[in-house]
């Protein structure tokens, strides 16, 4: 009994009258520029990370080339390679957020 | 006209490790023939909203072409697509309970009356779970296997539930005048 009530009722619900369907095209479009979104969006991480990288490299290197140096040359003293130490800091800080 | 002359150049890949695979135009358009007219009623009445129905569509294929789908066969896009569609209604019903103010929009426009009851309306009672399986039952002729499958239940879960929502869909309709 109750088998043919809801039988007869979801006939009726689904004979009631729908808006058309949207273009296939529209959507094909729409998912290749989302697709193009994503790539763009990855390529770009990919970007930052590497700029990162060799920010700290570069802080890693200039420190390591100071305090070499500060053993040989006067005019190298703590703050100088402090300094520098900051300035390397401060790119990397500039590059992160550019992005 | 190329994508590559309309869009920025960004290499995307066509195909992954393992043989996954986007979906290709020509295919997609292929299924979008085939299962989006289904696919849109069952959005329609399930989600009980007609207006977000074709939102809802949209974003279900939008989906499906993001998706390393390609190597499935046509039965199991299917699957995933039901699946996907159901997601995205619950996910906007969830939605729809922390904003009174699309909830109300959505009662609202739950589509015409169908002859001098409103069934839609008495259909919209049922939780998602219940009118998605007697949607899949009566309306696409489901067996138990295909409706889990598309609904990611056991088989022995869809009869169980099947039965309860059938039982308080007639109970529904009995209460609302529903006797033809």
């Amino acid at each position: 009994m109750s088998e043919e009530i809801v039988r007869r009722a979801m006939q009726e619900l689904s004979q009631t009258p729908l808006a058309p369907l949207p273009d296939g095209n529209r959507i094909w479009w729409l998912a290749e520029i989302r697709r193009r979104q994503e790539a763009a969006r990855r390529v770009s991480q990919t970007m930052t990370r590497v700029r990162i990288i060799t920010s700290v490299a570069a802080l890693l290197a200039g420190s390591g080339l100071a305090i070499w140096l500060g053993n040989d040359l006067p005019g190298l003293t703590f703050l100088t390679t402090a300094g520098l130490l900051c300035a390397t800091a401060a790119a990397v800080r500039v590059v992160m957020a550019k992005e | 006209m190329t994508w590559d002359a309309v869009l920025p150049v960004v290499a995307i890949p066509a195909a992954r490790s393992g043989g996954r695979a986007l979906i290709g135009e020509a295919r997609f358009h292929q299924i979008y023939t085939q299962l989006a007219p289904a696919l849109r009623g069952y959005l329609a009445r399930i989600g009980g909203d007609t207006t977000s129905a074709e939102d809802l569509l949209q974003e279900t294929f939008l989906r499906l072409l993001q998706a390393e789908v390609g190597h499935l066969a046509d039965a199991q896009l299917r699957s995933y697509l039901y699946r996907t569609a159901t997601n995205l209604v619950r996910d906007r019903w969830r939605a729809a309970q922390r904003d009174p103010v699309v909830a109300t929009a959505a009662e609202s426009s739950t589509g015409p009356a169908t002859g001098d009851l409103d069934i839609p309306r008495l259909f919209a009672k049922l939780t998602l779970r219940e009118r998605s399986l007697l949607w899949l039952a009566y309306v696409e002729e489901c067996d138990h296997r295909e409706i889990a499958e598309r609904l990611g239940f056991s088989p022995l879960s869809v009869r169980v539930s099947l039965f309860r929502a059938r039982k308080r869909f007639a109970a529904i309709l009995a209460k609302g005048g529903f006797h033809r």
